[in-house]
Parts: C-alpha cells; sequence; structure tokens
C-alpha cells in the first residue's frame, strides 16, 4: 500500500476511530460526570492513540512473543468491544456532530477557530512532506518503538541494550510514544507499507487538540478572550518549534493540561465517577513522560490533602484513582524502578 | 499608600517587566557568541549566572526565547493568593502550592529545555488570561480597556517571538561554520531535515563495510536508518554505553590507550559525530585530532573518522 493511504488508514482507525470511541464512551457516561461535551470529546480523541499505546504495552508485558496478528487482532477485538458498550454515547456524539455547523454559522469566534484549523492542516501537509525524523529523542523512541516491534515483548531490564545492533536506550519516560511507532509497524506488516507518516503526525494532532482544548476552557469566560489566550500560548517561538520537530510534547502537554483541569472540577464536585476519570487521566499522562509522572504524584497528593471529604471517602478516592492511574500506564514507573533501569533514581544524563 | 498611588506603580511595574525586560534580555544580557562560557551552557542560554536564573531556574516565566512575553504575569495571581493564604480557600492554596512545586521542580530538573518549560504553557497562559480579564471586570473597568489589555498581551507576545527569531539569526551570523539549517539561503527542506541523506550510500563511499563497527556519538538516526552495528557513545559525558551498563572512553586514560580501547577491545575502527557535537566537548575533539583520521563530511555536517592503527597511520 502507499504509504500516503497508510497513513491515512492509521489515522482514521487510532485517531478518529478509537478517540472516537473514548469519546462516545465519556459521553455514555457524562450524566455521572457533568463535564462540558466538547471538553468530553477532545478529551476522548486525544485518548485514542494513547489507547493503542496502552493496548499494546499490557499485551507485550503480560503476553510477550504473540505474533503481530494475535496482538492487532486483540487490540482492535477491545476497541470494538469498547465501542459496543458506548451505546447511547454514539447518539450523543452524532448530535454534537451535528450541531457544529450552525456553531460555525452563528459565531465568529469559531469561525476564526476554523480558520486556525485550517492554517494547522497546511502547516501539517508542508510539515509531513518536508520534514523527516532527524531529531535526537524522536529517533530514540523510534528505534526503542522498532525494538518492540520486532520482538513483541515489553521487558525491564537494568541496561536495556539491544546485542543486535548495539542499541542502548536512554531514555527516562514511559513507553507510550515508542508503542506508538510500534503500531505503525503493526499496521505496516499488513499493509506492506514502509515509512512514519503517523508517528510524525503524532505531534501536530495534538497541538490541534491542546489550541482546541485551551480555547473550549476559556471560552466558557469571553470568546474572544479564547482568540487573544489561544494566540498568547501558540506565538512564543518555542511554540513553533514543538509543532516542527516530531516529539511527544504536545502529546504530553494536552493530557497534562486535562488533568489539571478536572482537578479543578473536582475541586466542585469532588465525585468518585470524576475521580476515576481523574486517576486514568493521570496514568495517561504520566505513561508518556516522567515529568507528568512526578508532576502527577504530586498533584494527586495535593488533591488528597485538599479533599473536602471524611477519611473514608478520601481513603476510597485515593485509591480508586491510584488503582486506575497504575493500570492506565503508571505501572510503567514501578516495574522500572524496581526490576529495570531504576528510572529517575539513576545516574540521570543529559544529552 | 492609596489605591490610586498603588495602581500607578503596578502599572510600572507591568511595563517594567513587558517591555524592558525583554528589551534587555535580547539586547545585552543573551550572548552571540560562546567566549569563555561552558560550550554546554551557553547552547542552553545558561551560560552566566543571572541567565541561569532567567532560562533555568525560571525558564517557564521569563525564558523569552523561547516562551512568552507575558509568562510571568502569572506570579500577580499567585503573590495575591499567598499574601492573603488564610482567607483563600483550600483548592486556591492547593493549586499554588502545585504551581509553585510544578515550577521548582521543572526549573531545577530542566527548566533550560524550552520543552520542558512549554509543560506549564498552557495553564500559565490561561490563568494568566482568566485573572486579567475577571480582574478587569471586578474593577469596573470597560469591556474595551479589558479588551485592550490582552491584545497588548498578545501584541507582546507576537513582538516578542520576532525578537527571538531575529536573535537566533544574529546567533547563526557571527557563527564560525553555522548548522546547515541555520545558513543564510537555505531552502525550507534544508532548515527542516538535518538528517544525513543516503547515509547507506555515504558509508559505502567511504569504505565503511556493513558489518564495520562504529562508535556512534550520540546520533540515533545510526539505528533508525542502518541496520548496522554500533557502540552507543555520548561525548558530552565521555560515556560508552554497552552491554554491562556506561563506561569512559577517555577519562583516565591517554590518547593512545583510549584508540587502543576502541581498536583492539571493542573492534571499533569508524566513528560517527557532527563537528556541533564532537564540539561540545574539547578532550574528544582533541581525540579526534590526534588519534583519528578524518574521512569525510557530509553537506549536513556529519563527520566520519577512522581509529588510527597501532603505527599511527
Amino acid at each position: 500500500m502507499d504509504e500516503r493511504l497508510h497513513f491515512l488508514l492509521v489515522l482514521a482507525i487510532t485517531n478518529i476511530g478509537m478517540g472516537g470511541v473514548v469519546a462516545a464512551l465519556l459521553l455514555r457516561w457524562n450524566s455521572r460526570l457533568r463535564l462540558p461535551s466538547g471538553a468530553v470529546v477532545l478529551l476522548g480523541l486525544a485518548m485514542g492513540p494513547f489507547l493503542a499505546s496502552l493496548l499494546l504495552y499490557h499485551q507485550l508485558l503480560l503476553l510477550p512473543g504473540r505474533s503481530a496478528m494475535a496482538v492487532l487482532g486483540t487490540s482492535v477485538g477491545i476497541v470494538v468491544g469498547l465501542g459496543l458498550m458506548a451505546g447511547r454515547g454514539w447518539t450523543a456524539l452524532g448530535r454534537l456532530l451535528r450541531a457544529v455547523p450552525a456553531l460555525l454559522r452563528d459565531d465568529v469566534w469559531m469561525r476564526w477557530f476554523a480558520a486556525g484549523t485550517l492554517l494547522m492542516l497546511g502547516i501539517a501537509t508542508v510539515l509531513l512532506a518536508t520534514k523527516p525524523l532527524v531529531d535526537h529523542d524522536v529517533l530514540e523512541y523510534a528505534v526503542r518503538g522498532r525494538w518492540f516491534l520486532d520482538t513483541l515483548e515489553v521487558t525491564y531490564e537494568r541496561h536495556p541494550f539491544d546485542a543486535r545492533n548495539g542499541f542502548y536506550y536512554v531514555g527516562l519516560h514511559g513507553h507510550s510514544f515508542p508503542l506508538l511507532f510500534t503500531w505503525d509497524g503493526l499496521w505496516q506488516r499488513f499493509t506492506g507499507a514502509t515509512g512514519d507518516l503517523w508517528p510524525r503526525s503524532i505531534t501536530l494532532w495534538y497541538t490541534w487538540l491542546l489550541i482546541a482544548l485551551v480555547w473550549s476552557v476559556l471560552r466558557q469566560w469571553d470568546r474572544a478572550l479564547a482568540f487573544v489566550g489561544v494566540l498568547t500560548m501558540v506565538v512564543p517561538f518555542g511554540f513553533a518549534l514543538l509543532l516542527v520537530i516530531h516529539h511527544l510534547d504536545s502529546y504530553r502537554i494536552t493530557l497534562f493540561t486535562a488533568m489539571v483541569l478536572l482537578v479543578l472540577v473536582l475541586r466542585e464536585r469532588p465525585e468518585l465517577p470524576l475521580m476515576l476519570l481523574f486517576g486514568a487521566v493521570l496514568g495517561a499522562q504520566a505513561f508518556i513522560h516522567s515529568t507528568g509522572a512526578i508532576l502527577g504524584g504530586v498533584l494527586w497528593m495535593l488533591w488528597l490533602v485538599m479533599h473536602p471529604g471524611p477519611l473514608r471517602v478520601r481513603l476510597v478516592h485515593a485509591g480508586a484513582s491510584a488503582a486506575l492511574a497504575l493500570a492506565f500506564g503508571g505501572v510503567h514507573y514501578v516495574l522500572d524502578t524496581m526490576i529495570g533501569t531504576r528510572w529517575i533514581f539513576k545516574d540521570i544524563i543529559w544529552f | 499608600m492609596d489605591g490610586r498611588r498603588f495602581s500607578c506603580m503596578m502599572w510600572a511595574l507591568l511595563v517594567a517587566f513587558g517591555v524592558a525586560l525583554p528589551a534587555a534580555y535580547y539586547a545585552w544580557l543573551m550572548p552571540l557568541e560562546v567566549g569563555d562560557m561552558d560550550p554546554h551552557l551557553f547552547e542552553r542560554g545558561i551560560g552566566s549566572p543571572l541567565l541561569a536564573w532567567l532560562n533555568g531556574y525560571l525558564g517557564v516565566l521569563f525564558n523569552y526565547r523561547y516562551l512568552g512575553a507575558t509568562n510571568w504575569l502569572v506570579l500577580v495571581p499567585i503573590g495575591m493568593v499567598l499574601a492573603t493564604w488564610r482567607r483563600r480557600a483550600p483548592w486556591q492554596r492547593g493549586l499554588v502550592v502545585f504551581y509553585t512545586a510544578a515550577l521548582a521542580l521543572i526549573g531545577a530538573m530542566g527548566g533550560f529545555n524550552y520543552r520542558y518549560a512549554l509543560t506549564l504553557q498552557p495553564l500559565t497562559v490561561a490563568t494568566t488570561c482568566v485573572f486579567v480579564w475577571r480582574a478587569f471586570d471586578r474593577k469596573g473597568r470597560s469591556a474595551r480597556e479589558r479588551g485592550a489589555f490582552v491584545a497588548a498581551m498578545a501584541l507582546l507576545g507576537v513582538l516578542n517571538s520576532a525578537a527571538s527569531i531575529h536573535y537566533h539569526f544574529r546567533v547563526a551570523s557571527v557563527m564560525a561554520a553555522p548548522p546547515p539549517e541555520a545558513r543564510p539561503g537555505a531552502t525550507l527542506t534544508e532548515r527542516l531535515d538535518a538528517g544525513p541523506e543516503d547515509l547507506e550510500r555515504w558509508l559505502n563511499a567511504h569504505g565503511v563495510r556493513p558489518t564495520d563497527t562504529v562508535l556512534v556519538n550520540n546520533l540515533p538516526v545510526w539505528y533508525y536508518r542502518t541496520q548496522r552495528p554500533g557502540i552507543y557513545f555520548w561525548c558530552g559525558s565521555d560515556q560508552l554505553f554497552l552491554r554491562d551498563g556506561t563506561h569512559a572512553l577517555l577519562a583516565g586514560r591517554s590518547m593512545h590507550e583510549a584508540a587502543s580501547l576502541l581498536r583492539d577491545t571493542l573492534h571499533c575502527r569508524y566513528i560517527f559525530s557532527t563537528g556541533e557535537l564532537s564540539a561540545l566537548s574539547p578532550p574528544f575533539t582533541r581525540f579526534l585530532d590526534e588519534a583519528c583520521v578524518p574521512l569525510a563530511t557530509d553537506p549536513k555536517g556529519h563527520t566520519l573518522h577512522r581509529v588510527k592503527d597501532t603505527f599511527g597511520r
């Protein structure tokens, strides 16, 4: 298959399909979560590629050495099952999507947002055509992801050394981003395509989601403020570099921001369903990067101190959110510290 | 102090921090050349104690080169919560503690790296915007005044980005050998693609066989684009990454001994690096000059050296 067709296929399955499944699931449960629908859809879309990496992680860790077909089939089967569970969430998602044209027609600021989205699409097209995978960190993740693809197992060892070619993985962080390369590689085994268009598009996809998330939050105060706030966020030179370096930063920052926003909702409604969602997002953003793991841990502890409920409720919420955080990738750091590289407790080298 | 005087003082501070500090930052504080600074620290923008604070420990707020010009405004709501700590709701105190802890952790663990500092950018911008919006509301200011202020914030951000890009061009203009992506007249593709072109063909053309082990100086592109064996190395910390962990190549060894370690023990005769990376370690540069023979440099600055044999050839 042509590389570009393969890219569109994986984009449709992972970003749109799996993201849509998570969005529909969250919308189904939104009667309990009571979150703004737009933000729920954005969070769902953000969890799409993450879900692909999480499903791979658990399979390669717990059932190592299975065939590519079995690994991919299991992932697809689980996602289809989740999609069926979403039930009436799909109806709600459809309703939201149908409301978009009217929103664009009636709100001039939303037209600015749409124009920005088109601009992002243009930037993405140019960058994907001209910028290969050349930067240090992302190449580390890409090589690690290919290593996972070759062995189809996740192991923990003191020195992650690949005896076949002498590669030594110096990365500190969770395996989510490398596993996105593995995910693309698994699909390539079926399509016969080569290249890395889809992993390279991840930065751009999450940059757009981050902009949309900040826009949707500021829009609650004022629509013009959303425009100015987003403009202030995107104009710094560092943010522009975020776009042109195919790195995991927009991926981790989007989910990190979502986690902090959830705490702001929790302060008004310290309820178990929200606490569970907080735990899941905490684990997700931790599984992407160590900064998220450390800051997420700090926020989790602070929230339990701030929690207005009685001790028993606090303990239930603490236990439930911690369990979900571990299941959503936090367990990586426990294993890496205990039986792996010792994570941040090893001698960290700055490259 | 009466309210009017306090308000004037705050505006003066805003102007000083919003305009004067970035102006001084680009005009005087940020060096264009490495001079007598550590090359690593210069590269990271933390070559002096003042810069270590501005771009490093407090990089989230003041690293104008990569982050916004108005991030420091978030200090105002934080200061207000701190000043009225006892009267604040637990969640407000908690968030201030979290933000401060995040600021300290990111600053201490790598604030000089703008990508880490960007972690807090959405929250910083959103908090600042909402704070300003509500503050103007509370003070009974008109929507026009409020809009003018946030628009000025955005404009300052745009001007700051222009100054940052101009600074990067100034740095490149005084470089003896600017990297290909920073050369004047470089096309967009050249600016974005710093990777080697057809690495396999280049290696074959210079006599490196597919089975030859090569010392790879922190260039994972080697493993991504070839199936060739390598020994991972980082000259900045003088560490070889081997099966049993890290080992020094140059520390505690003469040039001759280091060459012997590579050649005779690790069976490695070639070194793949870039001029820019090698320059970050004067001992490694010396090693390349004295114990190796340069074989090739590609248009993107990648270098290939051969370790001299026991007869110094």
